[in-house]
């Protein structure tokens, strides 16, 4: 089968073949110490400071559409994660402004005092300059929301905002007509199609560029490390609490990349990203709103919704919202011919344990929207609202039977942070299916929540915490409800 | 004083934005390079039974490790020597540095890190204030200030409140972690380039830890990535891990701290627990205050013992108190040697004060700003415990303008009836209302440190250079003292270039703290100017008289003419003014007579003029900041010649910011709605980068009141050591309304340029942000008894205010 040993990308426009050891070096050490383009910053290591923020522009396997530049964090993927993208660093910004100017977000970022120490600078240019790509930024709200991802701790932000609103972005050129034109998109595309059999004797690399090679690889190896995006990994790796001598890589698999919507179905492939995800969700305005305390735009425009889901991790953000809205999981076997379906609830086994046998692997996610009669309600609580890992989470989901509004026909509540898993109350749940919604009920399924719970006490919050944020959490939601009878105020 | 370059950006500000700022790491890696890292304890007390380091040794790639004994002197600190820089027998914190590792690769040394066996016997560690006072465990004596007697008028006040305050620690969270690059020079002299605040200290523990003499050893220092007191003291022991190296290997060491490692190894700001008693009137004055101060400092005395003196210095804050008694001890725990962080002690002194405010308006029934305007300093009223009186005081007139500018009473009724309609009607939120000042107190406590000296060489050209010890980190020192340099020499900025901070080219400095780097700095540089400036004068005059076919331009290579020669010996000029010699003006890159401005010479002219007259264009300058006497063990302000009182400090950088805040009754969740802050900052010699300090001084201080928690395991290990635990302000966490104004004050002539410090007082006006958290929670049915007042620790967490608003609850359902 047809192949290469090297990841083909370019770099602020220069081709780059990187191979053997160069493919699991650091994004962020290779443009540092290889390429001697320093402007990119490493603070956390961890993709929470964006000090590292780079544009990546990828067209997705099977897709015929022109990527965008997006922004991501450098510092939690490793050179072989570039494979077929296009790469622009703060060093590669020159080239979009006017002649022997500097670029209009730097401009404006001088003008208006947005750099005081320097070193979270580059982050926030480009993060800027990848908004910018989609269009002005016209309220303080949406820069903010761009800058989730960035920390600063000599501005107080307010200059970089007052920056952002007033950079005129029609003097510079967009990052697509220098560093993804027709012959460079031609060639990204056409390195696609070549699988990746490469690394070194001690770890290797293998990308496959069609599911026959991936059941073949996944039969051959079926514990090589899976790598959807690997933001979780290249975390754990940067720590020194990982590492891996086999990845496989998926980001080669058209499948994966697409997105069905019909009606109020939506499937969506084990390569969606979060930002893609939310774009899917855009009609559902409620819905989107949940993205906006999820992750940093650098995060979300990497990870997928499926890594979150089969990371496992008792406070990740999709899954009380996937088990609130039923999602059902697709899952590829090596062995089988067809897709084995299994819904969400039944996923998690224990703490990091999922459903998934040796091999197997998430192919999709699919999932119906809420219709106008449906409530849905999402949360999450953490010590600092945005870009937090969560305390508590939650997802809520009801619909109203046809003949009595204020008994369910479905009621999904659920609850991530306060067990080893994210979990579904199904006690309670049921409680409230037979019992129906008053008063009575409801104050009765607070206290059988909390016995379905099992918070414990870290540096994200007591116990006690997460069980009285929980009980306020799904008090609120239950109130909001149609009932026989009015709760009454004052419980709260 | 002009307008011009009110709003000139940050001499870095067009690098920082392309990225071509070098920071420690970006210097290019030389082949013979070694990558330096530290392994350090995991136990917060314990004997080091035996280390073993031949696994790790045997690497591929591990170069070396060192450990105590390779120092020639393995003691520092910056008051006390009590800190190894390796520990050798026994660990006193989780974190504490043993061995110093050499290897070719950051990769290399993080393996060798998981390979290294060290066997401990535990021993009963301090993890605690509590702890520490009860265990007698101390660093330094406890100090005092008082005045009148305090004890006597509580006994009679109408009314008194008992209470006390735990304030927690903040990480720096500079951007840039602890670093440095040594590199081995010519018999045995080392070149050292930091990240630091105080590169004379990093000289001085550097070469006397490798037994080394200052000449030895030069430290450059060219910005950092943010440092916020981090870097005074605690950059120094990290640049001399890596010149052990260096000086061992003969090779350049690049040592580089994660910022997980670094936020493990050094300090934070000190913890405090406040106790307090209080007396007053009815009115609500108060009568007498008596705290007793007890900090954390961690395993070794850093810089603790001054933080405490600021802290005793700063419980006054803007209120007269006639009867007054303040203690300061601070507590030897075994915890990371904690240490400055801008404001030093001043924020846990001005926020005991202003939280007991809090209480009294409660206890009376009243609003809390009544409370303070009533006890603000004021005229008959202005002397503080220490016996300095506050001059140019314009804190009434900052509360007044900004009650009026920020709609304090009209949004009070408001906050007031919402709040009364949330609580009926089970609304989600709670809103506060609070208003609190600062008045910060400028010059180090330590009177020694309030010198600093520049160089300043002019070249033939005309153009520029200026050396002093004040180190850039963000905050734009360069900037402010390009600025005053080119006011006195009447130059364009660009003509103008400050150089890299170095011990080479100036010696003994200060750190760059206390808000300081401006004022000694800048007036150093000021003065070298002056003394140029009066032989140039000088010059000038001479050369009028001259047909200038005669000058040393067309003549000196000819030697045909006499030389001229000056004799000016600058008298100490007033530096709040641009000074003026033998009615020579020097303005917009010329020199011209006052009396005949039509004769002019331009700046390059005249400095060439000079250099072929064999008069000296460069110029050395020391200053120190006049007028300072403070008696430490008297807590009282001492003379400074017989019969003549001095001060603690030359002036007080003032300030009061109004914040609104929302507190969940959901998840306890606060958000800062707008915060107004209005301050004095005299009259600054660049606008911009003032607001700039205060907008950011405000938000790091209020991310100290909200978010920003560390936590610790039972041993004494922190826990949230990086971001994704500890969480500083994101940009959504800033007041969604965010109003900064400056009060024109002409009036601070004892400072250079009539200036006023900026660095810290902007972040105790956050103080605010968890003063309104108090004034949401009085309004719950747990504290409708005045004798009931919220008792909520700093930082202010949502946990911590779920429970607050109901203590009941939260305790039944965990």
């Amino acid at each position: 089968m047809p192949h290469r040993d090297y990841v083909f990308f370019y770099l602020n426009g220069e081709a780059i073949h990187a191979s053997g050891e160069e493919l699991f070096l650091n994004l962020t050490d290779f443009l540092r110490l290889r390429k001697g383009l320093s402007g990119t910053k490493v603070v956390c290591a961890e993709g929470d400071c964006g000090a590292c923020t780079v544009l990546r522009a990828f067209p997705k396997p099977g897709d015929r559409r022109q990527p965008s530049f997006e922004a991501i964090n450098a510092c939690i993927v490793r050179v072989a994660q570039m494979d077929a993208s296009s790469l622009v660093t703060i060093e590669g910004l020159r080239r979009l402004a006017p002649v022997s100017e500097l670029h209009p977000i730097q401009e404006a970022m001088v003008r208006c005092h947005g750099a005081q120490c320097g070193f979270c600078t580059p982050g926030f240019v480009m993060s800027l300059a990848a908004a910018l790509e989609k269009g002005p930024l016209l309220e303080a709200q949406s820069v903010k929301n761009k800058l989730t991802g960035n920390l600063c701790r000599c501005t107080g932000y307010q200059p970089i905002i007052d920056a952002a609103l007033s950079v005129d972005a029609s003097k510079a050129s967009r990052a697509a007509s220098v560093y993804l034109t027709s012959p460079m998109l031609a060639m990204l595309r056409k390195v696609q199609k070549l699988g990746v059999y490469g690394g070194t004797k001690e770890v290797r690399f293998e990308a496959p560029a069609t599911q026959a090679e991936l059941r073949r690889l996944r039969k051959k190896f079926p514990k090589a490390t899976l790598l959807a995006a690997g933001t979780d990994l290249g975390v754990a790796a940067n720590k020194g609490r990982f590492a891996a001598r086999h990845f496989l890589s998926l980001h080669l698999l058209a499948p994966l990349y697409k997105i069905k919507a019909s009606g109020r179905a939506l499937h969506f492939g084990a390569r969606v990203t979060l930002s893609e995800f939310r774009q899917a969700l855009e009609g559902t305005p409620s819905l989107g709103e949940f993205f906006n305390v999820f992750a940093s735009p650098q995060i979300k425009n990497f990870a997928t919704v499926a890594g979150n889901v089969a990371n496992a991790s008792p406070i990740a953000d999709a899954p009380p919202f996937l088990l609130a809205l039923d999602a059902e999981l697709e899952i590829f076997s090596p062995r089988k011919a067809s897709l084995r379906k299994i819904p969400i609830k039944d996923f998690y086994l224990a703490y990091k344990e999922t459903d998934l046998r040796e091999g197997e692997l998430i192919w999709a996610i699919s999932l119906k929207l809420p219709t106008p009669s449906e409530r849905f309600s999402f949360a999450k609580i953490s010590q600092r609202r945005d870009l937090d890992i969560s305390c508590v989470n939650v997802g809520f989901f009801f619909r109203p039977s046809a003949k009595n509004a204020s008994r369910p026909s479905a009621l999904r509540l659920a609850v991530g942070g306060v067990g080893p898993t994210p979990l579904r109350l199904l006690q309670t749940e049921a409680f409230l299916m037979k019992e129906g919604l008053n008063a009575r009920t409801c104050k009765e399924a607070l206290s059988r929540a909390q016995a379905e719970i099992k918070p414990l006490s870290d540096l994200r919050g007591s116990s006690a915490y997460r069980r009285l944020v929980t009980q306020n959490l799904l008090e609120k939601f239950l109130r909001s409800l149609p009932q026989e009878e009015s709760l009454g105020a004052g419980q709260l | 004083m002009s307008e011009k370059g009110k709003f000139t950006p940050h001499d870095s500000a067009v690098l920082h934005v392309q990225g071509l700022s070098e920071f420690i790491d970006d210097r290019p890696r030389l082949a013979n390079e070694v990558i330096v890292g530290l392994h350090f304890s995991e136990k917060a007390h314990a004997r080091i039974l035996k280390v073993d380091t031949r696994e790790a040794l045997s690497l591929p790639g591990m170069i070396a490790i060192y450990g105590a004994t390779d120092f020639p002197h393995n003691l520092w600190g910056t008051i006390f020597q009590d800190q190894p820089l390796l520990a050798d027998k026994e660990v006193q914190f989780v974190g504490e540095p043993i061995l110093v590792l050499a290897a070719t690769s950051q990769t290399v040394l993080d393996e060798a890190r998981k390979l290294i066996r060290i066997e401990y016997e535990d021993l009963p560690a301090i993890l605690s204030v509590s702890e520490a006072r009860k265990a007698k465990s101390f660093i330094g004596s406890e100090r005092f200030i008082a005045r009148g007697n305090a004890e006597k008028s509580l006994k009679v006040a109408p009314h008194r409140i008992e209470g006390r305050i735990e304030i927690q620690g903040a990480e720096h969270f500079y951007l840039e972690s602890q670093a440095a690059v040594v590199y081995p020079q010519e018999n045995g002299s080392l070149e050292v380039h930091t990240s630091a605040q105080h590169p004379t200290e990093v000289q001085h523990v550097v070469s006397h830890g490798l037994g080394l003499e200052s000449k030895d050893v030069v430290v450059v220092v060219k910005r950092m990535g943010g440092a916020f007191g981090g870097k005074e003291s605690q950059a120094a022991p990290i640049a001399a891990y890596a010149a052990l190296v260096a000086r061992k290997l003969g090779r350049p060491a690049r040592i580089v701290l994660s910022k997980d490692d670094d936020m493990i190894i050094t300090g934070k700001r000190n913890p405090f627990e406040i106790e307090y008693q209080v007396g007053f009137d009815q009115s609500g004055r108060i009568l007498a205050l008596d705290a007793a101060l007890f900090s954390d400092g961690g395993a070794y005395a850093d810089l603790s013992t001054s933080i405490m003196e600021r802290a005793m210095l700063h419980s006054d804050n803007a209120y007269f108190i006639e009867n007054f008694r303040v203690r300061g001890q601070v507590c030897k725990t075994h915890m990371h040697p904690h240490t400055a962080f801008r404001g030093f002690g001043g924020p846990k002194g001005v926020l005991m004060i202003e939280k007991v405010i809090e209480e009294i308006a409660h206890r009376l029934g009243r609003d809390a700003l009544e409370i303070r305007k009533l006890n603000c300093y004021r005229d008959g009223f202005d002397v503080t415990p220490y016996g300095q009186r506050v001059e140019n005081n314009t804190l009434p007139e900052l509360f007044s303008r900004c009650e009026a500018s920020s709609d304090y009473q009209r949004r009070r009724s408001d906050i007031t009836r919402a709040n009364q309609r949330a609580l009926v009607e089970g609304g989600e939120v709670l809103r506060g209302l609070s208003m609190t000042a600062v008045k910060f107190g400028i010059s180090f406590t330590t009177r020694f440190l309030n010198q600093g000296n520049a160089l300043v060489n002019i070249y033939r050209d005309g153009s520029v250079q200026v050396s002093t010890g004040a180190t850039e980190m963000g905050q734009g020192v360069y900037a402010r003292i390009a600025r005053i340099v080119a006011d006195e020499l009447g130059l364009p900025l660009d003509r103008i270039r400050v150089m890299a901070t170095s011990t080479e080219k100036n010696a003994n400095t200060s750190p760059t703290a206390a808000s300081s780097g401006t004022d000694i700095n800048g007036a150093a540089a000021a003065l070298a100017c002056q003394q140029i400036k009066a032989r140039l004068s000088e010059l000038v005059t001479k050369l009028f008289r001259k047909d200038p076919s005669l000058w040393a331009v067309k003549t000196a290579g000819l030697g045909t003419e006499l030389e001229i020669e000056v004799r000016s010996q600058t008298q100490p000029q007033d530096l709040f003014n641009v000074s003026s010699f033998h009615d020579v003006v020097f303005d917009e890159g010329f020199a011209s007579l006052k009396s005949d401005p039509k004769r002019r010479i331009s700046f390059s002219d005249l400095c060439n003029e000079a250099y072929l007259n064999r008069i000296s264009l460069s110029e050395y300058a020391h200053y120190k900041i006049p007028n300072l006497a403070f008696d430490k063990l008297k807590g009282q302000v001492g003379e400074t010649a017989p019969g003549i009182l001095g001060g603690a400090f030359l002036y007080f950088t003032q300030g009061v910011a109004v914040s609104e805040v929302s507190v969940s009754r959901q998840s306890g969740e606060v958000k800062v709605l707008r915060s107004d802050v209005l301050m004095d900052l005299g009259r600054p010699v660049n606008e911009a980068l003032d607001r700039g300090q205060v907008c950011g001084g405000f938000v790091q201080g209020l991310g100290w009141m909200t978010t920003e928690n560390l936590f610790y395991s039972p041993g004494g290990k922190l826990l949230s050591h990086s971001p994704s635990t500890y969480k500083i302000p994101s940009i959504h966490d800033i007041p969604r309304d965010f109003r900064i104004d400056l009060l024109a004050n002409s009036g601070n002539l004892v400072n250079v340029r009539g200036t006023k410090a900026v660095g810290e007082p902007p972040l105790l006006l956050a103080i605010s942000v968890w003063t309104a958290v108090l004034d949401a929670l009085r309004c719950v049915p747990s504290y409708t008894a005045p004798e009931n007042f919220p008792q909520i620790k700093v930082p202010a967490t949502s946990e911590r205010v779920l429970e607050a608003l109901d203590p009941t609850r939260f305790k039944e359902i965990g």
